[in-house]
């Protein structure tokens, strides 16, 4: 659950001058880990098929609306580690799934994914991505995958700066993100293009490229909110142009820098309910 | 006359919505490439009460479906299905679950004259005990093992062959009543587990009025990264009765483990059994019994799971070796997320009692709160009826959660 830190946390202002853009994109970086040390929120995620008319991307069937509730917490060395919970609330007949996700900085430690299946009261281990050939997977159904949900790993890319310019009004930095060759068996991404919000420091957009450098997906994040702090969008949108499917994740009641454990993010909190409502309500119960 | 009247509405959706879904396929325009300025999508997709939304989560769900299918000499089942299910914490050391299921069977049902009057679904309160543990009192389900399906050690919830599947096994399940208790240490858990009266395989009504006496165990799991490690001890009935007409008790004790390597994870039990009884004989033998397993998914949601199992028993004679109960189950799936539907493939074979099954299915979900699923099989089998021994077997269900 870099999950809902790609998704929610994202960054900070900080002044910046001529800079290259690997600092840029190394400060985009630490800041979304800065802002996602220990978060709670209540997220709806939306996904339908799609089709544009002039220049407005439309829903073409009645979308599906999922509620979750999550916990993250950045961990491990340097807090690249990150660990996270997601329980669906709805809809009806898939409330009570939870999934839990294990993201290692480490390139030789697998990942680690729960599933937990309310119906047959079953914990099922999912995927990992420690080996070169594995691919993410879709979150819930949804558009965003493991890949997506994960903060930058920095060094993982080559990055240039493309050039200084504006999105809809907003002084940005266009930069193109290239794998290293040791990554690219690892990201389903060839080539991306992030344009950066100069003054808040957060990605406005980011568009992806196939292996053949075909238009993949491209992220739009909106409702930009001054949280604790931080500059964060509160609603991430992705366009697959691969199957014409859009997902929204959009949030709220964030809260962050919670009193999270890792106790409250290990296997117990998926099969014992006591347990996590329990720790849920510790939570919950904190104002921002 | 109703159910009737049901099921050819029931079709009569089915084409509509088979309809709209090729129909949809081509008409819909595919996004172009050029600049989006706006999103524009209905109702609530913008809305800034989500957290008062979630906050309104109902903690109930009703669940109705409905199934019809054929076999070769005709109607096999027609049946109707209503649940009930609530669950919400009572104060801060308690949970509850309650479940509550109607039937209606028509006396073409297979499964006709069944128990028609309600029944509980997963009934239980769970409270907990010291910071470290939790007990659970009520009618749950008990997995144990990492092999799904194969009866190696998953054989504490036992099958109801009067409940019908579509791909998942665990609508057979047969829960028991019971107690558990869960204790949480760090990377180990204990679970125990008390049936007061252990459940056996459900073949026909009268299986319902088997009366057995109590059945009990623990296991002690052990996740390290990306692996686990299980050990199981119990005192357990067999599930099906043997020539004597008796439901043996025996001990057991059992390994399992299970890996993440490359995107599949691989899966081992083990068990030893003292005293079972021998397949087709009034003759009983300690017995060993090894399932394996591995799953797979895709990131483009293709999902593949092999399971086999074997037993041997200890001592026995050399031309009976076909109740080494040899067990083989194959299966896959794949979610076309953009259709909304799931087809899957499953082929089964089981030795002895021989049955040999494939099974195609289709669940087309046409919302979040209503699906269809069809699904055709093909089996040889030489044990009494059940779902997964007759011929030929043509079944379409509708099921809806709200």
């Amino acid at each position: 659950m870099k999950t809902i830190i790609f998704i929610t946390t994202l960054l900070l202002s900080i002044n910046s001058y001529s800079q290259t853009a690997l600092q840029i994109m190394q400060q985009v970086d630490d800041l979304s880990v800065a802002s996602s040390k220990s978060n709670y929120s209540i997220a709806k995620m939306i996904t339908c098929k799609t089709q544009t008319n002039k220049q407005k991307l439309k829903c073409t069937n009645k979308p599906r609306i999922k509620t979750l509730e999550t916990l993250g917490i950045q961990t491990g060395k340097n807090n690249k580690d990150s660990k996270a919970l997601f329980i669906l609330l709805s809809p009806p007949k898939e409330a009570g799934v939870g999934m839990l996700n294990f993201s290692y900085d480490d390139k030789t430690r697998d990942n680690e994914s729960y599933l937990y299946l309310s119906a047959l009261g079953e914990v099922k281990r999912m995927v990992t991505r420690a080996s070169d050939n594995e691919e993410p997977i879709s979150i819930f159904g949804s558009e965003f995958s493991t890949e997506d949900l994960e903060n930058n790993k920095v060094n993982n890319y080559d990055y240039t700066m493309e050039q200084d310019t504006e999105l809809n009004n907003i002084k940005v930095w266009q930069i193109n993100s290239i794998p290293k060759k040791y990554h690219r068996l690892k990201t389903r991404y060839n080539k991306s293009i992030s344009w950066i919000d100069k003054e808040k420091l957060i990605p406005l957009k980011v568009q992806t490229f196939d292996n053949n450098n075909k238009q993949y997906k491209i992220f739009y994040f909106d409702k930009i909110k001054k949280i604790n702090g931080f500059w964060m969008a509160t609603v991430i949108r992705v366009v697959n142009y691969k199957n014409n499917r859009m997902s929204q994740w959009s949030q709220q009641n964030l809260k962050m820098n919670m009193p999270i454990t890792e106790q409250m993010l290990s296997p117990r909190m998926l099969t014992d309910n006591v347990f996590r409502e329990k720790q849920l309500d510790k939570i919950r119960q904190y104002k921002n | 006359m109703y159910l009737e009247k049901n099921n050819l509405i029931k079709f009569a959706n089915i084409k509509i919505n088979f309809c709209f879904l090729l129909i949809s396929f081509f008409v819909i325009l595919p996004i172009t490439n050029a600049e989006i300025q706006e999103f524009d999508f209905d109702e609530e997709t913008d809305s800034d009460d989500i957290t008062k939304k979630a906050n309104k989560t109902k903690n109930w769900t009703l669940s109705l479906s409905s199934y019809y299918g054929e076999n070769d000499d005709g109607i096999y089942i027609k049946r109707a299905m209503a649940g009930f299910k609530i669950s919400d914490k009572i104060n801060q050391n308690v949970f509850f679950k309650l479940g509550l299921n109607a039937n209606y069977f028509n006396e073409d049902d297979f499964s006709y004259p069944p128990k028609n009057q309600p029944e509980w679904g997963e009934s239980w309160l769970q409270h907990k005990v010291g910071t470290k543990c939790s007990a659970k009192w009520g009618k749950q389900n008990i997995s144990w093992g990492e092999v799904d399906t194969t009866g190696a050690l998953n054989i504490i919830t036992p099958n109801d062959y009067t409940n019908i599947f579509t791909t998942d096994f665990a609508t057979l399940k047969n829960i028991p009543w019971s107690i558990t208790a869960d204790c949480y240490m760090g990377k180990t858990q204990i679970k125990t587990f008390i049936s007061p009266k252990a459940q056996v395989n459900i073949y026909s009504k009268e299986d319902y009025n088997t009366k057995l006496s109590t059945e009990y165990g623990s296991k002690i799991l052990y996740q390290d990264t990306a692996t686990t490690y299980g050990l199981y001890l119990a005192k357990l009935y067999e599930n099906d009765k043997n020539l004597q007409n008796e439901y043996l008790d025996f001990n057991l004790i059992g390994f399992s483990y299970s890996q993440n390597k490359q995107g599949w994870v691989y899966k081992t039990d083990i068990s030893y059994r003292d005293n079972v009884s021998i397949i087709n004989s009034t003759k009983t033998a300690p017995r060993l019994d090894l399932s394996i397993g591995a799953e797979h998914l895709t990131a483009n949601l293709h999902q593949f799971t092999i399971s086999l199992w074997a037993a041997k028993y200890q001592g026995l004679e050399q031309e009976n070796t076909k109740a080494q109960q040899p067990l083989s189950i194959i299966q896959w799936q794949k979610e076309y997320q953009e259709l909304s539907i799931t087809p899957s493939v499953l082929w089964l074979y089981l030795r002895e009692p021989e049955i040999t099954l494939g099974k195609i299915a289709l669940i087309y979900n046409y919302n979040d709160y209503i699906s269809y699923d069809i699904s055709y099989s093909k089996s040889h089998s030489d044990i009494k009826p059940n779902p997964i021994s007759q011929n030929t077997i043509t079944m379409i269900g509708v099921n809806a959660v709200f």
